[in-house]
């Protein structure tokens, strides 16, 4: 018997022996294309060899034969496995799923003594006792949060601001501490706020009861009281005193911060860069307005197109690979989340980037009224008087219903971005979302028409930049594989 | 492809496309439309072995435009028609790689 397969054997492909692997590619630029499998693995090729190996002309002693194959794009005598490795990778990717909902975000009160005109929650004044939650809807909403299937539960407080209503925070995280010894789950806590009214007593809570705090701090001193006005015009003298104060008392990793893009922040991407910067956060979310709330109202949502804020983010971004260049490590956590699900098995919990959508099935929100929302954003669209995205009361339906309700499943439906036109047929498909409520506020349905959607024209945009980035640079890929978590 | 165009004063308006569909399928030609949406209307009509497709610009072009707007419509409908292809090759092995991902999840129904 011969130790060695004969010639044929390895002929067998150069025949056409090879078979096509399920597969999406999109134009990157010119001639060039990106593929796509299942599990979110890509590759760039030319337009002749895409031709080539869809025709199954390509011969084996083409370069990218081998990289197709290793890539699971096509299946040759000697890749019987490849499918099955596919499935575990998409499996993996899918994993969320089973595990579904695992974060809980709690608005205890719509009251806000800041007066943002991009404000997406719409707050209401202060003195209106009548927008806090009470504790008879925390208990409710907790039994819910505790109908979970997920290992990991987060609760998440939100407002308005968050500390104006600090005793139900503080009533929800110890019934929630009280529930979890029989639970058993991997419980965390998180304070949205805008750190004004930080208090000692509230520090050390936190410090006592190991809750994060996430912050906003938009820019430079000028550009954030500029966006967040309050009364005596402060917000930035109280949120950088607040984040030395968090970092103090509960550790240095224990305050994050987020920035929301205004018409004016568009000018100046380094400028709000080095502010994280010079206060030592080692990453920075870009993020761009949202259509809902006062944003909406004030049109500071329509004050800038998708292209001027594009334009904004790569400014940024090309900046912030020139400082991990020159050796700073620092993250755009956008671009983040994207390489993860580029370069990793891993999928995202991030809303906005999971398809089915991520709403309902990575959070639900208890607003201080009882009512149930399948994410923030649906809560956001609520206060505007649209309730499209209202799973319930937490008085009156169970999680069965509202987990159940056409409210829900309809719109998950409905945008699955795996059988949506153009989207099916994406190679940038896994890397992005389906974002129903985005499309419902600004297009009228569920699904969005994504030729005119400027969901899909910033994340095409963006992915585009990423793959060209790395497929240009092989520094800047390795700046990217320090981004990702393994 | 055999074209005809509409112009007015401001500029072309709306121009015609015939397609043999001996060398694109129905299915391909609208995707690759649907394509498009943000910068025309289309109407489609059965004439024989062909589909006549009247494209209505949203804002009216200028002749060097509807070329560009005509070539970037062929490069798509190449793509939709490959597209096709490895659906159709790959449509049972796509199927199966998912229900084995989601086989014993609890999440398929009955």
């Amino acid at each position: 018997m011969s130790k060695f397969k004969t010639l044929d054997t390895y002929n067998e492909s150069l025949n056409g022996g090879y078979r096509l692997a399920p597969l999406n590619f999109t134009t990157l630029d010119g001639d060039d294309y990106v593929i796509s499998n299942m599990a979110g693995e890509y590759l760039v090729v030319s337009k002749p060899n895409l031709h080539a190996f869809i025709k199954h002309k390509l011969s084996p002693a083409e370069p990218i034969y081998n990289e197709l194959k290793s890539k699971h794009f096509l299946i040759d005598s000697d890749s019987n496995v490849a499918m099955d490795l596919m499935a575990l990778k998409v499996r993996t990717k899918m994993s969320r799923l089973a595990d579904f909902t695992g974060l809980h975000i709690f608005v205890v009160t719509l009251r806000c003594e800041h007066s943002c005109p991009y404000c997406q929650v719409s707050r209401q004044s202060e003195d209106r006792a009548a927008y806090d939650m009470s504790k008879e809807t925390a208990d409710k909403g907790l039994e819910l949060v505790f109908k979970s299937p997920s290992p990991a539960i987060k609760i998440e407080f939100q407002g308005g601001e968050s500390m104006l209503n600090f005793d139900i925070v503080k009533y929800i995280v110890e019934e929630a501490e009280k529930i979890n010894v029989i639970e058993r789950r991997d419980l965390q806590f998180v304070i949205a706020t805008n750190l004004a009214v930080l208090t000692d007593e509230i520090l050390e809570y936190c410090r006592d009861h190991r809750i994060h705090i996430s912050s906003s701090l938009d820019g430079p001193k000028e550009l954030h009281n500029k966006n967040r006005p309050r009364p005596g015009g402060d917000s930035y003298e109280r949120t950088i005193q607040g984040i030395k104060r968090v970092r103090d008392k509960l550790g240095r990793d224990q305050v994050s911060a987020l920035m929301t893009t205004t018409e004016a922040s568009l000018e100046q991407p380094i400028e709000i860069i080095n502010e994280y910067l010079k206060q030592g956060f080692d990453g920075i979310f870009l993020r761009p307005l949202s259509p809902y709330g006062f944003a909406i109202k004030t049109k500071s949502y329509k004050a800038y197109d998708v292209d001027e804020w594009l334009d904004f983010y790569f400014k940024g971004l090309e900046y912030i690979i020139e400082l991990n260049r020159s050796g700073t490590f620092f993250v755009e956590q956008y671009a983040a989340i994207i390489l993860n699900k580029m370069l990793t098995p891993f999928g995202t919990g991030y809303v906005d980037l999971t398809s089915p959508a991520g709403i309902g099935i990575g959070a639900l929100v208890y607003n201080y009224n009882g009512d149930v929302y399948a994410s923030d954003e649906s809560r956001m669209l609520a206060e505007m008087g649209d309730k499209h995205f209202r799973l319930g009361n937490v008085h009156e339906n169970n999680w069965e219903e509202m987990l159940t309700s056409e409210q829900l499943l309809g719109p998950l439906e409905e945008s699955f971005a795996g059988s949506a036109p153009m989207c099916s047929d994406c190679a940038f498909e896994p890397y992005c979302g389906s974002e129903p409520v985005f499309h419902h506020a600004t297009q009228g349905d569920y699904l969005g028409l994504k030729p005119t959607s400027s969901f899909c024209r910033r994340n095409m945009a963006i992915f585009r930049r990423l793959i060209k980035l790395m497929e240009t640079d092989s520094e800047v890929k390795s700046i990217f594989m320090k981004w990702v978590r393994i | 492809m055999a074209d005809s165009i509409f112009e007015s004063g401001k500029g072309i308006q709306a121009t015609n496309f015939v397609i043999e569909t001996s060398i694109y399928s129905l299915e391909v030609i609208k995707k690759a439309a649907y394509c498009f949406l943000d910068q025309a209307t289309f109407e489609f009509k059965a004439v024989g072995e062909k589909v006549e497709c009247q494209v209505s610009f949203n804002q009216p072009l200028a002749e060097k435009e509807v070329i560009d707007f005509k070539k970037a419509f062929d490069t798509e409908l190449l793509d939709q028609d490959l597209r096709q292809t490895v659906s159709n090759e790959t449509e049972s092995m796509r199927n199966a790689v998912l229900a084995y991902a989601f086989s014993r999840t609890g999440l398929q129904s009955e």
